[in-house]
């Protein structure tokens, strides 16, 4: 039997920490997911590495954690942020008085927001409404891309030992007279069901942590809490643009590498699986932005996605955007379950802070007393200046560093190498976000890709402007040659799976250039490829 | 500037076509083109409906459908001109309405169209022995090992064989079937002498890229005569070859029967006389001009192409006339769960209603226009790319818009 | 038209759909260029990268065939035009880019020594001949355009115009201005038979088109605020700037605004007209003056790719035809030099190759004379063909009495 000290449960930016801070203090971890790496809430929200500006007014412990969390991820995670920095915004409807006290709440909790003037403000940012637009502070926002810290979390455990597990799910636990002996998972693609031995669990699992809370016996005050969001094809924003309002929806836009996120919206849902967003929730988005942005409108939109935040609700607590943001931990010692640990609410800003404590609790149980150096060692080595240049060569000069900090060190190398050796392996698979044949072939390879979904995640193939319509077969017939059986060579399938991805996003915002980017996709995959098969009858 | 008699809107497939038949019918005709049309994108085959008899599955279309007005008879007259415009410039067709022929795409499944490029017209591959997969060193976008894993479902008993050739196309860009195809327009013989290195038997066949050249039919006849057996070019991703030699075969046309081409031209709305249109309104930079016309014909395409609009949920427009435009209402009946669905998209069936000449008419049936002929993709009522006839209406509606 | 025609604002438009890598000219000559697509509205949407340049960039001649390909309005050349500026911000400028993106101050210089056209001529001819082109990075195969021994402005001061009352100021653009004076003439001559007085603003610059294809943005943005600033003084009397160079035409009518984003632009560029567009809208107001002798020539027109831009049809050939002129479209595609893209050595086989399909229709000679409407068009279509073209308004002069 399998066997680790800790199993952590769920493939989230917290499971991700904990697993990183485990393996950093010389214990034994594993991490199972039962699908891709932060498939939930940790890619699945506006990528904004939050200054604490947000909870300055509401809740100034948050704001505190948030701007010691934003310092510490901005040196340990400079491949994954951005530190495009941040407005907050007034709009002559927001109330004036909220602005005093959230300047107040800023300079108590530590954070620095400086007040610029409106020429200022639209000279930073052109496009914002001359119109509504009537006081502006910068403070220290960042953007973060989750997919990449998650891998570079991957990256960071192995070399000290950590293990990672997709597409497996955990379908009960193995416990004797309330003592945890292992976890019971199953394999998604082959369905093989098997046990893995631990001493500990920890259940991260964030939107789904009641689930697995109901596996072992145990309750959990877990709402699922869906927040919509806007995806558009370009920088729309140079920085983080708040609403300098009492916190709602829609009043968020983060630019994230090549596009601009809006978010979000909050609703409490009771599944959360349910990532389906919809028409309304599009215009309800869109017509607060639009306050802030008055073209809104006349930018094209890629897509929607929606995610479930994990709020925490103590018996008796409030739920929705007024439940708190903040995390718990349990040990379920108290509910007759020994070795069983829940971590679950909190933001993706201080997901290092919450392991750090859910770490220091596991160790002190196993009598581990290495202290925590999350706060100080870089996820990732950062890729040499050498190599990059060795890269410029090869492909377009906009893309290396994008490759670089997708890559890391090792496979960024790697890729460098093959471009080098195989000029065939230098054409572009996605020519919207810039991906190489070599980066693909090398992430197509990799033992956590097993549909090209995944490659996507990794690469940002398919999250361009063309939304698939190139890159859909091209990252098919690679993965196909490169990827892993039995889910690669039903090439027709994935392809056909990839677009489908693509398109659940597009059909809530399936007007404008998105509508005539979807025709276009529509007459080459069904027109000119027929990938449905089948003749006339 | 002197009125034409016919003034086209629109530079894809429908807009070449009409602008064709009412040259070839005298008139002296402007074609107005905004992009470089939808050619580009395109296989080049025409299809016309996806069933095994389009003409007889034609005539069993709710009375709503594009081809009830149209009707069987243009669309056969229309499918014969399509075919002597093409081999005018030396780009062979076969098929006919009545059967279907299918072509090898680029991810190995057959597509079947009604009227195809000889040089696509996989109607032979069943009785083949073996069959070449080539793909070509440096060339993007074809993957013969997939394609041969796909073609092996429709052919288990075949034996298949990939071979690559290199054409020294690398050391540049990425290299696309176009830019192949260009290569080899100017020097065919590099892809002849990479084929003969085949051990082809006479009962075989090779499937390539579409990279014949750009235009006509010179280079592959040329790499024909010196081989025994039969080559298949495939479909593939934009820029299409195949649509692009479809493309360059209409505008020669144009070119030596004296349509006037202006590029660049946006039409942002018509000049009207109570139910007459006597010219349209070019915007540019800085002003307006307007072209005078006898007849117009709106060619402008569906979304993809910007002849209808939609800016805001439940609100396409149709941007020059500002003609009704029918569509179905909601998010629910606006798309399905599925991309490739088994059900038409209901954004897709929307467009505009006409009478049997094409003229736009209103929810009472009530002609909006005399001299206006609504042709391709604009017409509303079905999904062309579900149905499999968005070729078909194009060069049907054209021919009939033109010719009413 | 609304400010949304600014480049900045196109690229969002792009669906990626390669129409533009369809109909580039410099692509089906090469291999190297990535092509229309990759370079500017690529790097629109990843501008936060600013360090990073695209290397093939260079090869982007602005002809323009992208921004007429494109179903979707992106101003695909000028992002292009944008980023090279950007990339000249940390690379410097080769001498020959200097000298071809400087022809107006090199015109001055000429000017202004005694007999400079002569010596400046003879001094190409032996620069030519020497090869010292050639090690300057211009193409050596070419003649660089010959002096004309009085430029326009000068000569204009000669002519005798007949015509009073209405008023036009002619913007002559360089190439007419040194190279080209009979084309002015002609231009005069025609503007006073249609009752028109024309006028030389001495205050214009350079256009600024051969210093944003190499460039020089920011000397470009300088001339365009002055141009832009004068054309609206004439604005303001009622007069308007007419010009019979096609490249300039579209730079004051469409690039300025295009490129610096300032609404000044488009006002100014409501008051300029190229010259055949201007007689046509006489035309349609019936004030066109048409007691003009037949015209039997048989004429193969050259349309240049920056007026197929300009969406004004093509008035040039319906004014012709009106009086019997038999005008055939040469339907050949760019004619390859894109202003002084041709003109650097490394560019000229390109320029050459793209050149070649209209090189052979206009050696088929079933035709009296060759036209088209812009001056480097006429250079290369005679430098391919041997074949001597004129602009159209000069048939046309030499057809008024």
């Amino acid at each position: 039997m399998e066997k680790a000290t800790v199993v952590v449960i769920g493939g989230g930016a917290t499971g991700l920490g904990i697993l990183r801070d485990l393996s950093m203090r010389g214990v034994k971890a594993l991490l199972v997911e039962k699908n891709d790496l932060v498939n939930g809430a940790s890619s699945r929200y506006h990528g904004l590495l939050h200054s604490g500006g947000r909870y300055a007014v509401k809740d100034q412990e948050a704001a505190r954690e948030c701007i010691i969390e934003n310092q510490i991820m901005r040196k340990i995670g400079k491949s994954c942020v951005e530190p495009c920095g941040g407005m907050f915004t007034r709009l002559d409807i927001d109330d004036e008085a909220y602005e005093e006290l959230w300047v107040k709440g800023c300079k108590d909790s530590g954070i620095e927001a400086t007040p610029i003037t409106l020429d200022e403000a639209f000279k930073l940012e052109p496009r914002l409404s001359r119109k509504h637009v009537k006081s502006a502070y910068l403070v220290p926002d960042a953007a973060v891309d989750g997919f990449r810290m998650a891998w570079q979390l991957v990256d960071s455990s192995k070399r000290y030992g950590g293990q990672v597990k997709t597409y497996t799910e955990v379908i009960g636990f193995d416990t004797v007279n309330g003592e945890l002996r292992g976890v019971k998972v199953r394999d998604q693609f082959t369905g093989e069901e098997y046990e893995i031995g631990c001493d500990i669990a920890v259940n991260a699992a964030g939107g789904w942590a009641g689930f697995v809370g109901k596996l072992a016996g145990v309750e959990i005050g877990v709402q699922p809490d869906k927040g919509t969001l806007i995806a558009f094809n370009q920088r729309i924003v140079n920085h983080v643009v708040n609403r300098l309002h009492k916190s709602s929806d829609g009043d968020i836009f983060v630019p994230h590498g090549s596009i601009t996120i809006l978010g979000t919206s909050s609703m409490s849902v009771p599944n959360p699986e349910d990532t389906s967003t919809s028409r309304a929730e599009v215009e309800s988005l869109l017509k607060i932005g639009e306050q802030t942005f008055e073209d809104l409108r006349d930018f094209r939109i890629l897509r929607t996605f929606a995610g479930s935040r994990p709020l925490y609700i103590p018996p008796g607590g409030a739920v929705g955007r007024s439940a708190s943001r903040g995390f718990a931990i349990v040990d379920h010692d108290n509910d007759g379950l020994k070795g069983f640990f829940t971590i679950v609410g909190g933001k993706f800003t201080t997901y290092r802070l919450m392991a750090e404590k859910m770490c220091n609790q596991i160790c002190a149980k196993l009598g581990n007393d290495t202290p925590c150096r999350t706060a100080e060692e870089p996820l990732v080595e950062e890729v040499s200046q050498e190599d990059k240049d060795r890269a410029k060569k090869f492909f377009p000069s906009y893309g290396v560093n994008l490759a670089a900090t997708r890559l890391g060190v090792d496979r960024f190398k790697k890729v460098v190498e093959r471009l080098e050796s195989d000029p065939e392996s230098r054409e572009l698979v996605c020519e919207c976000e810039n991906v190489t044949r070599a980066e693909a072939e090398e992430i197509c390879k990799d033992d956590t890709s097993f549909i090209v979904n995944d490659v996507r995640r990794r690469t940002r193939i398919g999250m361009g402007t063309c939304q698939g319509n190139f890159c859909a077969l091209r990252a098919a017939a690679v993965f196909s040659e490169m990827g892993v059986e039995p889910t690669a060579k039903d090439s027709l399938a994935r392809l056909r799976e990839f677009l489908q991805g693509r398109w659940k996003g597009i059909r809530p915002v399936l007007l404008g250039r998105t509508l005539r980017e979807t025709e276009m996709t529509r007459a080459i995959y069904e027109l000119s490829m027929n990938v449905k098969g089948g003749a006339p009858q | 500037m002197k009125p034409f008699d016919v003034i086209v809107i629109g530079g894809g497939l429908a807009g070449l076509m009409a602008a064709a038949v009412a040259a070839d019918n005298g008139q002296r005709v402007a074609l107005l083109t905004y992009g470089s049309g939808s050619l580009p994108l395109a296989s080049g085959a025409i299809d016309f409906l996806n069933a095994k008899a389009p003409d007889v599955a034609i005539k069993n279309l709710p009375a709503h459908h594009p081809y009830k007005k149209i009707g069987l008879k243009a669309c056969d007259a229309a499918a014969k001109f399509f075919v002597d415009i093409a081999a005018k410039a030396d780009l062979p067709y076969n098929g006919r309405l009545s059967a279907q022929i299918p072509i090898v795409t680029a991810v190995g499944t057959l597509k079947y169209s009604a009227l195809v490029p000889e040089s696509m017209d996989a109607s032979n591959l069943v009785n083949k022995k073996k069959i070449f997969v080539v793909e070509i060193k440096g060339l993007k976008d074809f993957y013969a090992a997939m394609i041969v894993d796909n073609l092996k479902k429709i052919f288990p008993d075949k034996t298949f064989e990939v071979a690559k050739l290199d054409l020294n196309l690398l050391g540049g860009r990425d290299i696309t079937c176009m830019d192949a195809a260009q290569i080899i327009s100017v020097n065919e013989q590099i892809l002849a002498d990479g084929l003969k290195t085949l051990d082809v038997g006479d009962d075989d066949a090779i499937i390539i890229p579409p990279i014949f050249g750009l235009e006509g039919n010179s280079s592959r006849a040329a790499i024909k005569s010196q081989l025994r057996a039969e080559i298949l070019e495939t479909t593939c991703l934009p820029p299409s070859p195949t649509g692009i030699r479809l493309q360059r075969a209409f505008i020669k046309y144009l070119q030596s029967s004296g349509v006037r081409i202006f590029e660049n031209s946006k039409v942002v709305r018509g000049v009207v006389d109570g139910k007459k249109v006597t010219g349209v309104v070019v915007e540019n930079s800085v002003r307006e001009k307007v072209f005078p016309a006898r007849k117009v014909i709106l060619a402008t395409g569906g979304f993809y192409s910007g002849g209808i609009t939609m800016r805001d949920f439940d609100q396409p427009r149709e941007p020059i006339f500002d003609l009704p435009v029918f569509f179905p209402t909601g998010a629910e009946n606006w798309s399905n769960e599925q991309l490739f669905s088994d059900e038409p998209q209901g954004f897709s069936m929307t467009g505009i209603f006409t009478d049997e000449s094409l003229r736009p008419i209103d929810e009472s049936g009530e002609i909006l226009f005399e001299n206006l002929h609504v042709v391709g993709a604009n017409l509303g009522g079905s999904d062309f790319v579900f149905e499999r006839s968005a070729g078909g209406v194009a060069i049907s509606s054209a021919y009939k818009g033109a010719t009413s | 038209m609304s400010d949304k025609t600014q480049a900045i604002f196109t690229g969002d438009r792009c669906l990626s759909c390669t129409s533009c890598m369809a109909n580039c000219p410099v692509m089906a000559a090469i291999k190297d260029y990535r092509g229309p697509k990759l370079v500017g509205p690529a790097h629109g949407r990843m501008h936060f990268s600013q360090e990073d340049i695209e290397a093939t960039l260079e090869f982007c001649s602005n002809c323009k065939s992208c921004d007429r390909a494109c179903p979707s309005g992106v101003a695909v050349s000028t992002l292009n035009m944008l980023q090279r500026a950007e990339y000249y911000k940390t690379h410097p400028h080769t001498q020959a880019e200097d000298m071809i993106a400087h022809g107006e101050r090199a015109g001055k210089m000429v000017r202004m020594m005694p007999f400079g056209a002569t010596f400046a001529n003879i001094g190409m001819e032996f620069g030519k001949t020497l090869g010292i082109f050639s090690k300057l990075g211009l193409a050596g195969e070419r003649d660089m355009p010959a002096y004309a021994s009085t430029p326009f402005k000068d000569l204009y001061s000669r002519i005798k115009q007949t015509a009073g009352g209405k008023k036009i100021v002619m913007f002559t653009g360089c190439f007419i201005n040194d190279n080209e004076p009979q084309v002015g003439e002609a231009f005069v001559k025609v503007m006073n038979a249609n009752g028109y007085e024309v006028l030389i603003d001495k205050g214009f610059n350079c256009c600024g088109s051969p210093l944003v294809v190499t460039g020089y943005l920011d000397e470009a943005k300088q001339h365009a605020d002055n141009n832009a600033d004068r054309i609206l003084e004439w604005k303001k009397k009622g007069i308007p700037v007419v010009t019979p160079c096609t490249s300039c035409s579209l730079m004051l009518k469409e690039e300025y605004h295009e490129l610096f984003a300032e609404h000044k632009f488009h006002e100014a560029a409501e008051n300029v007209y190229d010259a055949f567009e201007f007689l046509e809208i006489l035309q349609e107001r019936g004030e066109f003056n048409d007691n003009v002798k037949p015209i039997s020539q048989k004429l193969l027109y050259h349309v240049p790719c920056h007026l197929k831009c300009q969406a004004i049809g093509l008035p040039a050939a319906n004014i012709l035809e009106e009086f019997g002129a038999n005008v055939q479209t040469a339907d050949a595609g760019c004619c390859g030099i894109s202003g002084n893209y041709g003109f650097r050595k490394d560019k000229y086989d390109i320029s050459m190759k793209i050149g070649a399909k209209l090189f052979e229709r206009v050696k088929r000679k079933d035709f009296d004379k060759v036209i088209s409407d812009c001056g480097t068009c006429r250079m290369q279509i005679h430098h391919g063909s041997g074949i001597k073209p004129c602009h159209p308004i000069e048939i046309l002069a030499a057809a008024y009495q």
